[in-house]
């Protein structure tokens, strides 16, 4: 009871203070006190504010680098994905292109059915040993390739298909010294045969002694044999040998293909080879 | 084949007959070549190479760098060899310029890098006891 009646006295005493120190600033009394206070107070109130001013400078700066941090990692982000953005335009842009030449060779071609392909990868893609020039294509025989179908760029003929799973397909290239396909020279019409080598060229053989063969000369598929569609484009002549012990002459030809970036092709699917023996075995069977 | 060449110099036939059959599968795996070529000619590598087994150079690097250009053309010979009797057109002049003799230098090469790393990797794996 003592207690609460003090702490009465002490609160009126508080208000009746203020109500004191009130009454005697509005009459002007209280300045000479306060001034001499201020007086005394004035430096300690500066260095405070000073380092009150320092503290939350400190502060600021922190919250501030903590923003251009925060900021900062967000535009390293947006540049990445940009980058990253980038790159991907640039690969479709060259797809772009690569279909956009495939395109043109379809439409200057109509007489063949395409499907399109792509090396399925090309660490994998590839024959991994050096003795044996094969790729190997993402689609198969789901996608309507079947054994021997030519397979082309806008740049000319690649190769066959040589075997083919549901979802793949193995491609012998042009260069491989097992390929061999019949072929002209596009303006003489003399005919021979493009064999690959184990080098990776090319080289024309069995044509006639004394045809008119020169550096420069386009070599197309013949079409006889029945292999290949014929007017496929394949090279160019660089350079035409005869020794005298040989019946023919050989010209070296320069593929018109790089077969080092084979990238997107097309199989002739609506091409069907002409099976020369499975022919000859039927006619003997129709024959008895 | 350099690893091979390498891990049976450096340890014995077993271990060289399990790394020939691992990389000549990976290699008939992946290859249009038939089924079982290069394993069998891998096979015939860690052969010839366990010839070395026990002789006097067989830590240092002289016996592989000495055995990996022969081994090189053993290895593409024999491959090239079977692909011929099944019916491959090989002309061995240009063969031998061309894949054989590049790759046999090219192989001496990586053996030079891989030597010695696989060395201290087996005598990492097989601590020698000390003799006295």
């Amino acid at each position: 009871m003592a207690i609460i009646r003090n702490r009465q006295i002490y609160i009126a005493l508080i208000i009746a203070l203020v109500l004191l120190g009130f009454g005697l600033e509005q009459l002007g009394y209280l300045s000479p006190l306060t001034d001499l206070v201020q007086t005394f107070v004035a430096p300690i109130q500066a260095q405070m504010t000073r380092t009150a001013d320092f503290v939350s400078g400190q502060v600021e700066q922190t919250t501030d680098i903590r923003e251009l941090q925060e900021r900062n990692a967000e535009l390293e982000s947006l540049a990445n994905s940009l980058m990253v953005e980038n790159v991907r335009l640039k690969d479709l842009e060259r797809e772009n292109e690569i279909l956009r030449q495939l395109l043109n060779y379809t439409r200057n071609n109509p007489q063949f059915t395409y499907q399109t392909t792509t090396i399925r990868g090309r660490s994998i893609g590839r024959e991994p040993t050096n003795l044996l020039y094969f790729i190997f294509l993402d689609v198969g025989a789901r996608d309507g390739v079947a054994k021997d179908m030519p397979v082309i760029t806008d740049r000319g003929l690649v190769g066959r298909v040589t075997a083919v799973g549901p979802n793949s397909s193995q491609v012998l290239m042009l260069i491989d010294p097992s390929s061999a396909v019949n072929a002209l020279i596009q303006n003489s019409r003399v005919t021979g045969l493009v064999k690959g080598n184990i080098d990776g060229t090319l080289t024309m053989e069995r044509i006639p002694p004394g045809e008119e063969v020169n550096p420069g000369d386009i070599v197309l598929t013949s079409g006889l044999g029945g292999n290949f569609p014929d007017k496929l484009v394949i090279g160019q002549v660089t350079e035409v040998t005869q020794r005298d012990q040989d019946m023919f002459q050989i010209a070296r030809i320069r593929p018109t293909v790089d077969f080092g970036k084979l990238e997107t092709m097309l199989v002739i699917t609506s091409f069907e080879p002409v099976d020369f023996e499975a022919e000859i075995i039927e006619a003997q069977e129709s024959e008895n | 084949m350099v690893l091979v060449i390498a891990w049976t110099i450096l340890s014995d036939l077993e271990d060289g007959l399990t790394w020939a059959l691992v990389g000549g599968l990976s290699l008939d795996f992946l290859s249009a070549a038939p089924f079982g070529i290069f394993t069998l000619a891998l096979i015939l590598v860690a052969i010839v190479a366990n010839i070395s087994h026990g002789r006097i150079f067989g830590s240092s690097i002289v016996l592989p760098l000495g055995f990996t250009f022969p081994l090189s053309i053993l290895f593409n010979g024999s491959a090239l060899l079977i692909l011929n009797v099944l019916g491959r057109p090989v002309v061995w002049l240009d063969a031998f310029n061309d894949i054989f003799l590049p790759v046999a230098i090219f192989n001496t090469g990586v053996m030079v890098l891989v030597f010695p790393p696989l060395y201290y990797l087996y005598r990492r794996l097989h601590p020698q006891p000390l003799s006295f």
